[in-house]
């Protein structure tokens, strides 16, 4: 990472080969999220929604929290973030994900870096789209 | 079928409701599988990955989602989308401290949809207390956005 980021940097991109059901299982357990549309099928079919297993909204935003910790070099540099959810995204879909420096802040002895991040679907559909302030240390 | 519930009768039931909120921990092995589950690699701190705040804050509600529905008088017909979410972290979640949530609805708003349907914006808002160190102020809070999509 630069030592001091610019507006207009892009980070360095995130991307999940492919979203693994058995994963998406063990998060609807950490969730505790009854809805079967992450562990089962057919209930994935009867809600007209395909026929793979729904990844959970806030896995797809964790991904963009291991984009940023990766950047910063830890996950307490991550000070907010704030997504919208626009698509889906299933079992088996690879996800790219990316973010753009948008501002740097001093602000009481620490330099913030407002970042524009975003998920985007294998097929090239964003499913998250949002902000993210994340702390850098002055070197 | 029934009918959809009147605006003013969902704010009467949701708009400034405190929810009962929740004492949570996030337990050393919930957090080596979660982190396996969305592909984080370890630290090797005891710093809980940020989306915890989200996962304490759907836990902490003191209510359950499903009782979030009956709140808001979801339908069969009607569809819950999880439409936005704001985390805020102002300090990492510490692996095995003991948490108190404090939680509450906001206000909530009707809007059309673009194919003339009805969905009520309701937000629920969270703040994580780490009970080990009270006087420092919250750990972090989280703004979750729920959509009710109103069937026909």
């Amino acid at each position: 990472m630069a030592p001091i980021p610019a507006v207009g940097d892009v980070l360095p991109p995130y991307r999940v080969a492919a979203v693994e059901p058995d994963k998406i299982r063990i998060m609807a357990l950490v969730l505790r999220d009854p809805n079967p549309i992450h562990y089962d099928v057919e209930a994935v079919r009867a809600a007209g929604m395909g026929d793979r297993e729904v990844n959970q909204g806030g896995v797809t935003m964790a991904y963009v929290v291991n984009m940023l910790a990766a950047w910063t070099g830890s996950r307490a540099a991550v000070r907010s973030i704030e997504c919208r959810f626009s698509a889906n995204v299933f079992a088996g879909d690879a996800v790219d994900v990316g973010g753009a420096v948008r501002a740097v802040r001093e602000v009481a002895g620490e330099r913030l870096v407002d970042c524009e991040v975003w998920a985007d679907r294998g097929d090239g559909v964003r499913a998250i789209h949002g902000t993210a302030t994340v702390a850098l240390p002055f070197t | 079928m029934s009918a959809l519930v009147e605006l003013d009768a969902l704010r009467m039931a949701l708009d400034g409701r405190e929810l009962p909120g929740a004492e949570l921990t996030v337990e050393a092995h919930e957090s080596a599988l979660a982190d396996h589950a969305m592909l984080a690699p370890a630290e090797g701190t005891d710093h809980a990955h940020p989306l915890w705040l989200l996962v304490l804050a759907l836990r902490g509600m003191g209510i359950t989602v499903d009782e979030l529905c009956l709140l808001a008088e979801k339908r069969p017909q009607d569809t819950l989308l999880f439409g936005n979410c704001t985390i805020a972290q102002h300090r990492p979640v510490r692996v095995g401290h003991r948490l108190r949530t404090r939680a509450s609805v906001g206000p909530v708003v009707r809007k059309e949809s673009r194919g003339g349907g009805v969905l009520d914006f309701v937000t629920v808002w969270v703040e994580v207390h780490d009970l080990s160190a009270p006087s420092n102020g919250p750990v972090g809070a989280v703004t979750e956005g729920f959509i009710f999509k109103r069937g026909a």
